[in-house]
């Protein structure tokens, strides 16, 4: 059986426009399994964002039935809402809506501290996920400090901030150039799968399409197509730099190679347990929720 | 959360510095202001506070210990033969009228003691000395009353109500309520320069003996003089207190500025924290979107408004010391004890946490939604 992560049946939401309702989703259904990468495409309208919004668990939708990780969240309160996000749910936002007081470090561990995780083990976690993400020698910079495509990375190890299963990306290239932008989708995309998470991204970047296990074309509030995988096999796995300080890496790929270009990386040496992986996992594979520093 | 609610507002310095003003402005005004009552409320009773009296007796119908009527000075008899009580003396707080070297005049209070023990004389001499005192038509003056008595030097001579006495002391820092000059002398001078009759005085000074039981001698004098008002020191410096306060209504003057001032410092901390959440109200979206609950934001503005409070209420302390210490006077004494330190200090952190409440309310309504709509 398959381990799916969510299942939406008949989604629907509709906002108030001038007085009047506007159907922005008109029944969507919706199955991810665990570690897949799914994009939600479409033009500006189509419902995308709202969609994503209540994948998120930040909208209630008006009517159909939302299972994320065997829970059925279409019934949560808001704090119940509130508590799901905060264990399942981790967010890139377009804008990345960093802290822009706070360090690099900071930012990261705040996703920690909601959770209650101690200063100390804190702090040393927010260190790895900087390290993930090759920002270790930006730990203590202040996020207004850094390069927009750096900004992007630090949203991305906050949003892998205590272990969610969940990984939403609103418009992750949006903010950035070409280049930048095509960076940060692969560290996203090889992270997750390195780790074994489920993402979900909004996104009307064509260029980074060939990054998606699975493409969901919105219209008018409609799934309107979808392409699969084997349609987007060209593009070949996807894997993470070698300046990534991810030490549970033991192939590193090729020095300065277009992260994606390289063959797929072996995660998790038996005696690895700085992240509380087990065994050897390659992103084909899905491997059981385990934490970083959950030992 | 301590992160983020510290260095946000450290990222404000204006807002942060409109917040601290706030409370160094509330717990300032509340300090002074009250320091000042205090010591104002002080001055009304200081001939009580700085005399070693076991009780005071007085005319039933006293008021206040610088407003003295007249009690017969035979009543001392009943008084002395009480068991417990070591030793009782009349005692004269007599008004005068001063006539100064230029011809003008000054209102004062003459101030006699028995000779022998000068209970309930002048402190903080300055210029001789009690000892002084005891010399015929010998007075004492303060140096806070010089100018009004046409500044005066030691050895130099005083009309009062048309006698002569010679001042031979000068102390510092006695002056009542209604400034009207002290002249401490014995009570033979003071009955011959005021206007107390022979065979009067204005109080019974009294010592009980070591180890008596004060309120059985209280009571026992009572017994004994049914038409006088039996006091400890508290009672009548209360008396004397409570009477300045009803009849000028200071304390309700003292009370509206301080509370006025509670409540500016109140809607200065409450604007700045407000426009500081109104300023972060995406970085709060974001926190919410991340899965913070409405404690935990409530938890970082109260952390927020609680840094303002014990950053400002630091620097107010600081800022209350100075203005005790350069600017408390004999005639305009600012009394600070601990219990009003504190006291304020707990009025201020309860103004910054109700101030964290307004931007509370406008955090609370932000939508997480807010942060994936672009």
């Amino acid at each position: 059986m398959e381990d799916v992560v969510v299942k939406a049946v008949g989604l629907r939401k509709s906002y108030r426009a001038g007085g009047f309702p506007l159907l922005v989703l008109r029944g969507i259904d919706l199955s991810v399994p665990r570690g897949e990468c799914l994009f939600l495409a479409g033009p500006s309208g189509s419902g995308k964002t709202t969609l994503l919004s209540i994948l998120g668990c930040v909208l209630s939708a008006d009517a159909g039935r939302l299972e994320i990780l065997g829970s059925d969240v279409t019934a949560f309160s808001a704090a119940e809402q509130a508590r799901f996000r905060r264990e399942k749910i981790g967010f890139v936002f377009q804008k990345f809506h960093l802290f822009d007081a706070l360090s690099s470090l900071e930012n990261v561990k705040v996703p920690l501290d909601l959770l209650g995780w101690p200063a100390r083990k804190a702090r040393k976690a927010a260190a790895e996920l900087l390290g993930l993400v090759g920002l270790s020698e930006k730990l203590n910079s202040r996020v207004t400090q850094l390069s927009m495509g750096q900004r992007q990375r630090v949203a991305l190890a906050r949003a892998l901030a205590g272990d969610p299963e969940l990984i939403l990306a609103d418009e992750p290239t949006a903010s950035l150039d070409a280049d930048s932008g095509a960076s940060a989708m692969r560290v996203l995309k090889g992270l997750c799968q390195s780790l074994g998470k489920t993402v979900i991204v909004v996104t009307h970047d064509a260029r980074i399409f060939s990054m998606a296990d699975r493409i969901l074309k919105l219209a008018d509030g409609r799934i309107v197509s979808e392409e699969g995988a084997e349609r987007l096999s060209d593009s070949g796995p996807i894997s993470v730099n070698s300046s990534y300080s991810y030490r549970a890496i033991q192939t590193p790929p090729p020095s300065g190679a277009e992260l994606g270009r390289v063959p797929p990386p072996t995660i998790g040496a038996p005696n690895s347990t700085e992240f509380g992986y087990a065994g050897s996992i390659h992103p084909g594979q899905r491997p059981g929720r385990a934490g970083y520093g959950a030992t | 959360m301590f992160s983020f609610a510290i260095k946000t507002l450290l990222s404000e310095r204006g807002k942060l510095l409109t917040g601290l003003a706030g409370v160094i402005f509330s717990l300032v005004l509340v300090n002074v202001q009250g320091g000042l009552y205090l010591g104002l409320m002080r001055k009304a009773s200081v001939l009580v506070d700085h005399c070693e009296a076991d009780l005071w007796i007085g005319h039933r119908m006293i008021e206040n210990v610088d407003f003295a009527h007249d009690i017969p000075e035979s009543w001392i008899n009943r008084v002395r033969g009480i068991s417990g009580i070591a030793r009782a003396e009349p005692y004269i707080v007599g008004k005068g009228m001063a006539t100064l070297p230029d011809g003008g005049f000054e209102d004062v209070w003459v101030i006699g003691s028995d000779p022998t023990s000068m209970l309930g004389t002048g402190w903080g001499f300055v210029a001789g000395s009690p000892e002084d005192l005891k010399r015929p038509d010998a007075l004492s003056f303060d140096e806070v009353d010089a100018q009004k008595l046409g500044n005066p030097r030691i050895g130099d001579w005083l009309e009062i109500n048309g006698h002569r006495a010679k001042l031979v002391a000068r102390t510092r820092g006695i002056t009542g309520f209604v400034t009207t000059p002290y002249l401490f002398t014995t009570l033979e001078t003071a009955r011959r320069l005021s206007e107390i009759r022979q065979g009067f005085c204005s109080f019974f000074l009294v010592k009980a003996e070591p180890g008596a039981d004060l309120a059985l001698v209280e009571e026992a004098v009572r017994r004994q003089l049914p038409d006088a008002i039996v006091h400890t020191p508290s009672e009548l410096a209360k008396r004397s207190q409570d009477y300045w306060m009803k009849r000028t209504g200071i304390g309700v003057s003292f009370g509206a500025a301080t509370f006025l001032g509670l409540l500016v410092g109140l809607m200065m901390v409450a604007q700045s924290l407000y426009a500081l959440a109104l300023d972060h109200l995406s970085e709060y979206a974001t926190l919410k979107a991340l899965g913070a609950e409405d404690r935990q934001v409530c938890g970082v503005i109260m952390l927020q408004s609680l840094a303002i409070a014990a950053v400002g209420s630091s620097l107010g302390i600081a800022v209350v010391l100075a203005i005790k210490e350069f600017w408390s006077s004999p005639l305009a004494p600012i009394e600070i004890p601990p219990v009003l330190v504190g006291g304020a200090l707990v009025l201020v952190f309860v103004i910054c946490l109700a101030a964290s409440l307004l931007p509370y309310a406008r955090v609370r309504r932000v939508d997480p939604a807010m942060v994936l709509q672009g």
